[in-house]
């Protein structure tokens, strides 16, 4: 009991009353939003709103027990932790039956549950472990990739369950291993991956061919600096030919006839360039090239197979609905309901519960992806603005706690909770107001769900209990 | 240790990152929900459904308060594409009898527009086709109708005088400030155009609360925010539909017009163009097909000759030019002029018929004689003071007066001036100043560059009739609640001769019918007054016209009727103008005239007319005489 209080008085007071404040909002939104007026009870633990608080009740208390632990137990959990989900994501996509379009809820008896809720934090765990375990000296190539191979590998598993919300959160631990030593430029690469997955379902694959080319052209031109500054003829020969390669690239795929020569005489010019640059040890190119590679042949081959085959048709038509590319009147409804929700709050908004709109049910999917529209009817810009605030205070609250960890561990597993919250709130919130392609994922601890409340309080829960031993144990 | 304080300054990195997304999101809600308005209308409009309520368009009576216009019930079968389940297709196709490609093209339309919204899936279904198919609507979830009226004329009549209704253009959209919005109807002609404003009632809105699945949740607010429709007002026109029948029978098979005014009121009894159509045809579920058809036509039933017609008015004319010469003190009552065939110049001869010399302005009209105008014309324009371009002008001012040559501001839309020279128009073809009355002579004979539009040639009859006023011709006679227009509609318009100079040449029309050239026209017991009239017609056989009114002595009709290329005007238009007369009048045809309605009934001077005659009952004593079969084969 005497621990217990220890612990409470050294875990972190603002975030924890940010979490709480949040966890309260989430409630009394869920409860907005299934409002029936004159007929609905607050303390009604039969609706909606009410199962919410049960399970938010149940998260405080998982939570709180889990400031028991012993803070080495996260770090000794990490890896089988992170083995289960892996396993688990991968009976899911064996068993789970459809739903809304994706095959990622288990059934456990009477519970339903998304083991993808639960990977996030269990790679956020796999991957502090396996940084910290290295030291600095030690993070060459091999580190890189298998750093990657952590975060890549339930994204993988989660985008083949049909589930490309979940499978996109996982982008976002690219940040952590860019406060982690990564290049920029291999983040950016990192990031070009993901956005290029996205884009390649929205654009025509040679746009993105003239894209990549152009950002791997600057890349390379940018990190050859030395080798401008001392052998320009060198650098200005070895530029044309990259130039001549990329054009040759893609125009081999405009010119099927061609192909093969295009292709062959790209491989020429590449080996040249290559060849040309080869004793210099100002550039290394090769790496980039191979990257810019493999990233435009998956954008190219990857985009039939992924409209067609992984992403649902509703979701493909939302996210050409965000790029007008689509004039489906009904894919562009739900943003344009969303949006209008929103708007329709004004400045002061029109009161809580007294969102009309969303007692019409105006917006689908209102108490999960679409919760957001019910803050911006019924408390209008002043509550968004005050409610994104609290958001954004909480985020940089879990960069300040990370910043002040002596434990690597903790400041990678803080990092990694700050880029999951932050992707969660992005693509949510962003949705929502049309910055951001429909893409049906939570918004953390107001969204209705139970699994998503329980994850995200657990998320925060570690991040609390190991920051709480941060003056006492170097891991 | 040293790894962290390597990239620490990368903390900022990503802060400024989550900072500037932040940023974002405040500045799109900033946009949303404070600076445009955009989504808050988008919202009103999509969630408190605005759901317009139709008025029913006002009834037309005629005269005798005979409905002439009534509104009976379509069925527009609209369909919502998400509330559309399986169904048996081809029941259903075979039910509207439609096929499958109709059934596919329609539905793909009305995904395309919306699947929660309702688009039209079939239109106009008529009443009676509907209650055929209503039984088995059950079966088709998604499919519902929307009753919407239509017009219904039950006297398949009057189709120039009540004019159509359709759904509005985007002009008509762009037109009216935002009152019409696209599938709301509109009046495109006639009454229907020009009284829009009264007929179509006033729309009502009740506003419906619905979800995002566009399900019904409700009246907004119990329904103390709608707006209930107002009907159109019923209006009762001048016309006599039975007269108005009539005198399209009259007209079956001949191209033409027949206009007939109350004299003392301006109300026009009856209005025909002909060939004209049943407006039943312009109403329901074929209306796009008949007035395809009727575009096409080559006797262009559209066209309404009675307000757009334009033809020299002839020797019709001869009675304005008598009424203008004896105003100007050129010409008085007892003058003769010599007629030896014809009026003689220098060049040319204006010719003449052989009747006694005209010793009067009487006999000058009664023998319809070319040379007596020729010489009153020449005297208007030379002996009277200023130029002879002066003069001209004067004359034009004059006619002026009397509706000639410019509009008569008749209630109907599309009327045209007709035509009186100017000087211009002469400096034009012979040089500035450089002609004189000589060059324009048989304008006194209603011919050179006169045109006059059978409505004018009516209302000339009805200021001859009343002595020297006249009432602007008009069809609306009464609007509940309308008096500022009533007034404005009865306004007396003076003509610019004195009352006096008009029993001469009342004298000399009703010496016309009496002992002239228009015989043909009397009525036992009336005392008829007209004039005939050939208007010359390059293009063919001339037009046979007559205007006249009757009784003398408290005239009661004003008539015009022209017959296009059918020759003198004692042949076809004079009979016409008569038995129209006769029937306002009397409210029969006598027995002496049967073989004379008989004749003018079965004349077909087109060859194949394109629409017959309307069912009515006819003041014919042998129905026989009627042979409508052949007609009724044409349609
Ligand atoms: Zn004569």
């Amino acid at each position: 009991m005497r621990e217990q209080q220890n612990i409470l008085q050294r875990a972190d007071k603002p975030l924890m009353i940010m979490y709480l404040m949040l966890l309260t909002i989430g409630a009394l939104t869920v409860f907005a939003v299934n409002y029936v007026p004159g007929s609905s009870s607050f303390f009604d633990l039969s609706l909606t709103h009410g199962r919410q608080m049960i399970w938010m009740f149940i998260s405080v208390l998982l939570g709180l027990s889990m400031l028991t632990f012993n803070s080495n137990f996260f770090t000794k959990l990490s890896i089988p932790f992170y083995v289960i989900m892996i396993v688990l994501l991968l009976v899911t996509l064996v068993v789970a039956r459809e739903i809304n379009g994706a095959r990622s809820w288990l059934q456990i008896g009477p519970v339903q549950f998304q083991p993808a809720e639960f990977a996030k934090t269990a790679t956020a765990l796999m991957l502090a472990k396996y940084i910290s375990g290295l030291k600095i000296s030690d993070r060459g190539v091999r580190y890189k990739f298998i750093a990657s191979v952590i975060i890549l590998l339930p994204m993988l598993i989660i985008v083949l369950q049909q589930d490309v919300g979940s499978a996109l959160v996982y982008i976002s631990l690219s940040l952590v291993l860019y406060r982690e030593g990564f290049a920029v430029r291999e983040v950016i690469v990192g990031l070009l991956f993901g956005v290029g997955f996205v884009c390649s379902l929205i654009f025509d694959v040679r746009i993105l061919l003239w894209l990549f080319s152009g950002v791997t052209l600057v890349y390379v031109l940018l990190s050859s600096e030395k080798l401008w500054r001392k052998e320009g003829a060198r650098a200005a020969l070895f530029t044309v030919l990259i130039i001549l390669f990329f054009s040759a690239f893609i125009l081999a795929f405009y010119f099927v006839q061609l192909r093969l020569v295009l292709a062959l005489g790209a491989v020429a010019l590449l080996i040249t360039a290559g060849l040309l640059i080869r004793s210099s040890k100002h550039i290394r190119v090769m790496p980039v090239l191979f990257m810019y590679t493999a990233i435009t042949a998956f954008s190219v081959y990857g985009t039939a197979m992924v409209m067609n085959d992984i992403l649902q048709p509703h979701q493909s038509q939302r996210v050409l609905t965000l790029f007008g590319l689509s004039d489906d009147p009904d894919a562009n409804y739900n943003v344009t309901q969303s949006k209008m929700t929103i708007g329709s709050g004004g400045l002061a908004g029109k009161g809580y519960l007294q969102g009309t709109l969303t007692q019409l049910k105006h917006v689908p999917e209102q108490t999960t992806d679409f919760i957001f529209c019910t803050i911006g009817e019924e408390l209008g810009f002043i509550g968004t603005a005050l409610f994104i605030l609290l958001y954004a205070a909480f985020i940089l609250r879990l960069t300040f706690i990370a910043e002040r960890q002596r434990s690597p561990f903790t400041r990678i597993y803080c990092y990694a909770a700050t880029a999951i919250f932050f992707i969660q709130i992005l693509i949510n919130v962003g949705m929502t107001i049309g910055l951001v392609p429909v893409i049906g994922i939570p918004l953390p601890f107001i969204s209705y769900g139970g699994s998503s409340v329980l994850a995200f309080s657990i998320i925060v829960f570690i991040v609390l209990r190991l920051d709480a031993d941060r003056l006492l144990i170097l891991r | 240790m040293t790894g962290n304080a390597q990239f620490q300054n990368r903390a900022w990195v990503i802060r400024g990152l989550v900072i500037g997304v932040f940023a974002l999101f405040l500045l799109q809600l900033l946009r949303l929900q404070v600076i445009s308005s955009d989504y808050k209308e988008l919202a009103k409009d999509r969630t408190v459904r605005k759901v317009t309520i139709y008025p029913d368009r006002g009834q037309i009576f005629d005269r005798n308060g005979k409905l002439i216009v009534l509104n009976k019930p379509i069925y527009n079968l609209m369909v919502i594409p998400s509330q559309v389940k399986e169904m048996d297709t081809a029941k259903f196709c075979a039910l509207l009898g439609i096929d499958r490609d109709y059934f596919d093209t329609k539905m793909a339309a009305a995904r395309r527009f919306s699947s929660l919204h309702a688009s039209v899936f079939f239109p106009q279904i008529d009443g009676e086709t509907y209650a055929g198919i209503e039984e088995y609507m059950y079966q088709f979830p998604g499919f519902f109708p929307e009753i919407r009226t239509v017009r219904g004329y039950p006297y398949a009549s009057a189709a120039h005088v009540l004019g159509y209704v359709t759904e509005v253009d985007s002009a008509d959209i762009s037109r009216s400030d935002g009152y019409y919005k696209s599938g709301d109807y509109i009046g495109k002609s006639g009454v229907e155009r020009s009284y829009e404003n009264i007929l179509r009632g006033k729309k009502g809105y009740r506003y419906m609360v619905v979800d995002a699945h566009n399900r019904l949740m409700g009246s907004l607010a119990d329904g103390t925010m709608d707006e209930a429709a107002e009907a159109g007002k019923n209006v009762t026109l001048t016309i006599d539909i039975e007269l108005q029948q009539f005198a399209e029978a009259l007209m079956a098979g001949k191209k033409g017009a027949v206009v007939a005014i109350e004299p003392t009121t301006g109300e026009i009894l009856c209005l025909v163009s002909s060939p004209t159509f049943d407006p039943n045809l312009l109403s329901g579920s074929n209306r796009s097909k008949n007035f395809g058809r009727l575009v096409m036509d080559e006797g262009r039933p559209l066209n309404n000759r009675a307000l757009t017609g334009y033809y020299p008015p002839g020797s019709q004319f001869k009675a304005v030019m008598a009424l203008l010469g004896l105003q100007s003190g050129t010409l008085t009552a007892d003058q003769g002029y010599p007629c030896g065939g014809g009026y003689r110049m220098s060049g040319h001869t204006v010719g003449c018929h052989g009747h006694p010399a005209p010793a009067n302005v009487v006999m000058g009209i009664q023998h319809s004689c070319n040379a007596y105008f020729c010489y009153v014309l020449r005297h208007y324009i030379d002996d009277q003071e200023g130029s002879t371009a002066d003069n001209l002008a004067l004359l034009k001012e004059q006619l002026a007066s009397f509706g000639i040559g410019v509009r008569t501001g008749v209630d109907l839309p599309g009327e045209k001036p007709g035509n009186v020279p100017d000087p211009e128009d002469y400096n034009k073809i012979y040089g500035t100043n450089r002609w004189k009355s000589s060059n324009f002579i048989t304008l006194g004979i209603g011919q050179d560059q006169m045109i006059v539009t059978p409505l004018q040639n009516a209302n000339l009859m009805a200021t001859i009739a009343n002595s020297g006023y006249f009432i602007a011709p008009h069809i609306m006679k009464s609007v509940a609640g309308e008096d500022s227009l009533m007034q404005a509609l009865n306004r007396r318009h003076q003509t610019s001769v004195n009352p006096v100079f008009f029993e001469p040449v009342i004298e000399g029309l009703s010496m016309v019918v009496k002992a002239g050239t228009a015989r043909v026209a009397r009525i036992d017991s009336i005392e008829v007054c007209g004039k005939t009239g050939t208007a010359e017609n390059p293009h063919g056989k001339d037009h046979s016209q007559f205007s006249g009114f009757a009784p003398r002595n408290n005239p009661q009709i004003a008539v015009a009727v022209l017959v296009e290329n059918s020759g003198f005007g004692a042949t076809w238009a004079a009979p016409i103008a008569s038995l129209v007369m006769e029937y306002y009048l009397t409210g029969t045809i006598a027995p002496s005239k049967q073989y004379l309605l008989e004749r003018m009934l079965n004349a077909n001077l087109l060859g194949n007319p394109i629409v017959p005659a309307p069912p009515v009952a006819l003041p014919i004593e042998d129905p026989d005489i009627l042979q409508r079969d052949t007609v009724v084969a044409s349609r």
